[in-house]
């Protein structure tokens, strides 16, 4: 039997936590016009580094992670013509489920108007050795809008020798374009699919697997993706890496040892892409140099 | 729906799962070929692995789900279902050279169907799995039979790929057909039960393989 820990504290409370968010775009640029939040996840007004036009905001979850039965539920609506940028202060993390307990839930809902932009670039999620976590992240584009997020997950502690060896997983990545989907990634780990972290095809034993997204593109010339795919050799990640076209879509990979490493790497993809994309330079949240 | 396969229609699907199908598979490694290249298939056992892995986590979750509910589609005469469920597939595709084994085949495989005289629906970029289902409607096979005359075609395929890669002998590439095949039934079983919600797959390492494919310095097969 392990003593009480704070951590067992924490399993005694659930948290249900909503967050929803609505930018319009107005003669001031784009505001955040609507806003409402359910218990711990909230923002302070967005920010405008880059002018009026494209807001960025810091959705705060202060727990930090998510315990068996917690459950978070952010939507994200964007509309015509509005832009806005989205990243989080810290890592998510999903912690050991409590025996028999619910899962850990957490959905994110994203819906783009003709012509606004989203840009979603949550922290890295890190799945505790027996978690039980279901993640649903599902974006819907009208027309005429363009998308770019990542998104990174390490399984087990970093720098550790606790790794996911237990527990349940599902990570859902869903993209739409007016009502056809074009990204569809489902990660499932339960205990009958725990071979897939080892195996070849699957994480190579590899504990932080993540993924970039932008578009859609209108045929990015070679020399855009030889530029692009120049980045992985110049930051030594020629096995970790790989970055091509996917439809519509910009789709660059990382499976290796570090979240920090898919993180720049990502950043340094996104420099390139934002003006293409999004015809606006890129401007990287102070938060991403701390 | 066909609940059991008449011999017409098995033979049929021997027609449409055999490597003689005029669609183009051979040109194809799915990944393979890169991953032999990272050293990753050095032998029977590994390319065992590497095939099963997919059959269980990518077939089982993304192809036969799929290639059901686009036969279901077509029996229903639902063609906007055909074109989301076509749509569906290649949105899980992981990269430009799995997309474009999918589209490449797929073309060759609604051309013929049209020089057989099959009915088809007007498709968009349709998808291997799409003109499979078609056939398999119009030649009443079972949609079971259909997963694993599909499956088979994926694997016979791959295999070879793999006796000219790894390389493996003829005897070697016998005995891997065998092995995985008696797997097939299984992974069916797990397709045919699948929900909407829990199609769709995540495999980074032949993601990565892939996508090294295209710039692979050189290579027996199309990226």
């Amino acid at each position: 039997m392990r003593a009480e820990s704070a951590l067992d504290k924490i399993h005694q409370e659930h948290w249900h936590a909503e967050l929803a968010l609505k930018f319009t775009r107005t003669d001031r640029g784009s505001r955040l016009s609507s806003c409402h939040h359910v218990g711990p996840l909230y923002v302070q007004k967005p920010f405008y580094p880059e002018g009026p036009n494209w807001a960025h905001v810091y959705p705060l979850h202060p727990p930090g992670g998510l315990v068996s039965g917690d459950r978070l539920e952010i939507s994200i609506h964007a509309g015509a013509a509005s832009a806005a940028l989205l990243t989080t202060p810290g890592a998510g993390r999903m912690y050991r489920a409590r025996q028999g307990g619910d899962a850990q839930v957490q959905n994110v809902h994203i819906e783009v108007d003709t012509d606004a932009a989203v840009e979603w670039f949550p922290q890295e999620s890190i799945v505790y050795d027996g978690a039980r976590v279901e993640l649903e992240t599902t974006v819907n584009l009208a027309p005429g809008a363009h998308f770019g997020a990542w998104e990174i997950t390490c399984f087990g502690l970093p720098a550790s020798a606790s790794r996911f060896n237990d527990g349940s997983f599902r990570q859902r990545y869903a993209v739409f374009l007016d009502g056809r989907p074009v990204f569809i990634e489902q990660l499932k780990l339960t205990a009958a699919d725990l071979p897939l972290l080892d195996s070849k095809v699957g994480l190579q034993g590899q504990p932080v697997a993540g993924f970039f997204l932008i578009g859609p593109v209108t045929a990015p010339s070679t020399l855009t993706l030889d530029t692009l795919r120049a980045m992985i050799g110049a930051a030594g990640l020629q096995r970790e890496a790989a970055l091509g076209l996917n439809g519509d879509f910009v789709l660059g990979r990382y499976l290796g040892s570090s979240a920090a490493q898919a993180r720049k790497l990502f950043t340094d993809w996104w420099q390139v892409l934002r003006p293409l994309v999004m015809q606006r330079p890129a401007s990287v949240p102070r938060i991403w140099y701390t | 729906m066909a609940i059991t396969t008449t011999d017409s229609a098995l033979l049929r699907l021997l027609q449409l799962s055999s490597v003689a199908l005029p669609v183009g598979g051979y040109a194809f490694s799915q990944g393979l070929e890169n991953a032999v290249e990272q050293g990753w298939l050095q032998d029977r056992e590994a390319t065992h692995d590497w095939l099963l892995d997919q059959l269980n986590y990518s077939l089982a979750r993304v192809d036969l789900p799929l290639l059901l509910r686009l036969q279901r589609a077509q029996e229903e005469r639902d063609i906007s279902a055909v074109q989301y469920w076509n749509d569906y597939l290649l949105a899980c595709r992981e990269t430009a050279e799995l997309r474009l084994t999918d589209t490449a085949m797929g073309e060759a495989l609604v051309r013929l169907l049209n020089q057989l005289e099959l009915p088809q629906p007007p498709l968009q970029t349709p998808v291997f799995a799409a003109g499979f289902a078609i056939a398999c409607d119009a030649w009443s096979i079972s949609p079971r039979a259909a997963c694993h005359g599909y499956a088979w075609a994926w694997l016979e395929n791959q295999v070879a790929a793999a006796t000219k890669l790894v390389p493996l002998g003829q005897s070697a590439a016998q005995i891997l057909l065998g092995q995985l095949s008696e797997q097939l039934p299984a992974a069916v079983d797990a397709a045919m039960v699948l929900e909407d919600r829990d199609i769709g797959a995540s495999l980074p390492g032949l993601a990565l393989a892939s996508v090294w494919h295209e710039t692979q310095y050189s290579r027996l097969f199309r990226s």
